[in-house]
């Protein structure tokens, strides 16, 4: 137990070191997470208008088939 | 010539970055672990800063960082003013906010560093004010990217701020040697060899690869998001068009 006071003590820098890292983290976390975010809504968007597309080029070959 | 316009063609260039992409991720988590572990358990607090010199491990890593972006940008802006080469623009666009990003890390974790080393949290002193403008440089570039209706004239006024802003990459490498600064000189990149411990140096050199994969990582899935973007964008005006 006192070796882990210790450790996250840090020899009394604990406050600074660990705000250091937890900034770190989360800083590093919401560029990838954003990033990431982005790509997943793009690719979405991007398969919904590629079915769209599909669907109005099918749809256009049957309305020209139907007319004599 | 031909490997630079190899990739300009964009599937290309996504195939090209699915199969690079898995690989950059792994070797950034493996060298990030590593890089954690040596940083807390395997190496040795500072004779003279005792334990809070582990926020090195993450506050020297930020600032190369902060550089090396920079120097990207203005590697890619060149290629997009002399080249016209396509993925110059969406390279220094996506790379300026993961560069912006860093240069805050390196400014606020140097001042949790500097408050109980220094006893203070700012000091204007040569490399602390010449990194501040570095961050200012970043926001700039990335308002001008935006800042025009046509985003070829945003991309152009970007890239000519990020060569002109160039300047202060070797006033912030060197002001530690110019200057009387408060701020440590240089420990690992110096001409006679790095005057920093093993101990230290290699957990400092992990973290640094990690960082440098972090950032190929996000660069590569923003560069593939911007693709799907421009696609979206044709596909769009195609339906208009067509309807």
């Amino acid at each position: 137990m006192d070796q882990i006071m210790n450790f996250f003590s840090m020899g009394n820098y604990g406050a600074y070191i660990w705000t250091a890292y937890i900034l770190t983290a989360v800083v590093m976390l919401s560029l990838l997470v954003t990033t990431l975010q982005r790509l997943h809504k793009n690719q979405a968007e991007l398969e919904e208008l590629q079915q769209l597309m599909e669907s109005a080029k099918q749809s256009n070959n049957k309305e020209e088939t139907a007319r004599p | 010539m031909s490997v630079f316009h190899r990739f300009a063609n964009p599937n290309r260039f996504l195939k090209l970055t699915n199969t690079v992409l898995p690989w950059v991720s792994g070797i950034t988590v493996v060298s990030l672990v590593a890089g954690l572990y040596m940083a807390f358990f395997t190496s040795p607090p500072d004779y003279q800063q005792g334990e809070s010199v582990r926020i090195m491990y993450i506050h020297v890593p930020s600032a190369w960082m902060a550089m090396f972006i920079y120097t990207s940008i203005a590697i890619a802006s060149v290629c997009s003013l002399i080249w016209r080469h396509p993925l110059a623009d969406l390279a220094a666009k996506a790379s300026a906010p993961i560069g912006a990003g860093f240069t805050f890390l390196a400014l606020a974790t140097g001042s949790l560093w500097g408050k109980p080393m220094w006893g203070a949290w700012w000091v204007w002193d040569a490399r602390l004010t010449s990194v501040l403008i570095l961050f200012f440089l970043y926001l700039g570039h990335m308002a001008l990217m935006n800042a025009f209706e046509e985003q070829e004239r945003g991309n152009r006024a970007a890239a000519i701020l990020a060569i002109v802003g160039f300047v202060n990459i070797p006033i912030i490498k060197f002001s530690v040697d110019w200057w009387n600064t408060l701020h440590q000189p240089a420990s690992v990149m110096r001409a006679d060899g790095p005057s920093i411990d093993p101990s230290m140096l290699w957990p400092l050199l992990i973290m640094g690869l990690a960082f440098k994969f972090f950032y190929l990582a996000v660069l590569l899935i923003k560069i593939k998001s911007e693709l799907i973007e421009a696609k979206l964008r044709k596909y769009r005006r195609a339906m208009v068009d067509s309807a």
